[in-house]
């Protein structure tokens, strides 16, 4: 890095003579601007105003400056609040769960089972091609396979190993929970993937060596040195979770709720600042979340 | 060493793999085999008839919505995004070349905006333009929607 940056020096002061320069200090900052000026506009400013208005008063025709803690006392108080955080919580802790699991082996397969890079690559590839759809649409092809008359249920009962339709396939929250799976397990499989690309094969042969047995292997050397990639995917996956409300409103039929969902109805009733204190709440839960995750792992080096 | 036996563990593997894929794209293929259903079909087994009708009636007057011009602002929106965002992005991973003063608060902000959930942010976008005039006609105005 550092003699990178020298040589750049060098180049520059060797072309200062011929032709009108920027300073190189500057350059960095003018390269920057933009990404500044999208950040300060579109995500702090955003935060600070959610911050701001969850103190405001309002009624149906508009916001009021002022100072009120009844946003907050009304969302912490409510036990309908306590409920849906709960029932957040229960998707998130579930979906996480499964997310890992299946995340970890099928980049363990890819891994360590693949013995040629281009089928690696394929096999890769062929995971990732229906993440490029929408989620509305991979949410919505469940139905037909999940529904009263779908294409699980029809075949049950061809079978003749059911004798009527299994009610809580759709519309429940074990579609909510099979959907949010098939729609975030990506996010779990690529950074695993990658950290477990990055393992020195030559550890292997080392702890075969030392007499360690296969499940000893994987859990002294894999799992130790797959751990960034996992406390990256599971950011991903805990914080997508914990703010779907599509998924939720979709797949339980509107049966079930979830924190961004009761926010979602709060802004369409032009409730913002009840909705905004929820917005604080919920945000402060899940920077809890993340940070609790890298206290555990450091990812550090990955970054 | 590529010619050893293949373990009992990679059999296993190989199976969950399969059913990781099939799971992937089971409904994604039910949905495609099910737009070419018939005219009376719905969105369930079996197919009532093959045909294109459903195809045909994306071009006709709907009642919902048109699709040529969802389509079309759709494929405005998305060459927009991209644009701004690889112009974007290139300017910053220039910059980032360099240590410079914010560098690292700009790089943990552009991070935890990954983390933030995206409600919220869209939360604050629309109270933000709404508080500076800047809403739209019909969206996030009391007036219009009562």
């Amino acid at each position: 890095m550092a003699t990178i940056a020298s040589s750049e020096t060098d180049q520059a002061t060797a072309k200062s003579g011929r032709s009108f320069r920027v300073p190189l200090g500057l350059v960095s900052y003018l390269q920057a601007t933009p990404l500044f000026l999208i950040l300060g506009f579109f995500f702090l400013l955003p935060i600070a105003m959610i911050g701001v208005v969850s103190f405001w008063d309002y009624d149906f025709a508009g916001l009021y400056p002022a100072f009120l803690t009844t946003n907050y006392t009304d969302t912490l108080g409510s036990w309908v609040t306590w409920k849906t955080y709960l029932n957040t919580l229960k998707f998130t802790v579930i979906v996480w769960g499964l997310t890992l699991f299946i995340g970890f082996w099928v980049a363990y397969f890819l891994a360590f089972h693949i013995r040629r890079t281009s089928t690696q690559m394929i096999l890769f590839l062929v995971c990732t091609v229906p993440f490029m759809t929408s989620n509305i649409i991979r949410m919505i092809s469940w139905i037909p396979v999940l529904g009263r008359n779908g294409l699980v249920n029809s075949t049950l009962i061809e079978l003749g190993l059911i004798p009527k339709p299994i009610e809580w396939l759709l519309y429940s929250d074990f579609a909510v929970v099979l959907a949010m799976v098939h729609l975030y397990t990506l996010f779990m499989v690529t950074p695993i993937f990658n950290t477990l690309m990055r393992i020195d094969r030559s550890l292997f042969e080392a702890a075969r060596d030392a007499g360690a047995s296969g499940w000893q292997v994987l859990w002294n050397v894999v799992v130790p040195l797959a751990k960034p990639g996992m406390a990256i995917g599971s950011i991903f996956v805990v914080t997508l979770v914990m703010a779907d409300f599509s998924t939720v409103q979709v797949m339980s039929g509107g049966q079930s709720a979830s924190i961004a969902l009761m926010m979602k109805n709060q802004m369409s009733l032009l409730q913002y600042p009840a909705a905004a204190a929820n917005a604080v709440v919920l945000l402060v839960v899940v920077l809890l979340m993340v940070a609790a995750i890298l206290r555990i792992v450091d990812i550090r080096k990955e970054l | 060493m590529n010619h050893e036996k293949r373990s009992l563990e990679f059999y296993v593997l190989a199976i969950f793999f399969t059913i990781f894929v099939l799971f992937l794209y089971g409904p994604l293929s039910a949905i495609v085999i099910l737009s070419f259903q018939g005219p009376d079909g719905g969105l369930t087994f079996p197919l009532n008839g093959v045909s294109l009708h459903w195809f045909a009636n994306l071009f006709e007057k709907q009642a919902v919505g048109d699709f040529g011009a969802s389509f079309q602002r759709s494929l405005i929106l998305g060459i927009m995004v991209m644009l701004v965002t690889v112009v974007v992005s290139l300017l910053a991973g220039l910059a980032f070349r360099r240590r410079f003063r914010g560098s690292t608060f700009l790089f943990y902000a552009t991070v935890a905006s990954l983390v933030v959930p995206s409600i919220i942010i869209s939360l604050g976008i629309g109270v933000v333009f709404q508080q500076g005039g800047l809403a739209p006609p019909g969206i996030l105005r009391p007036s219009a929607r009562i």
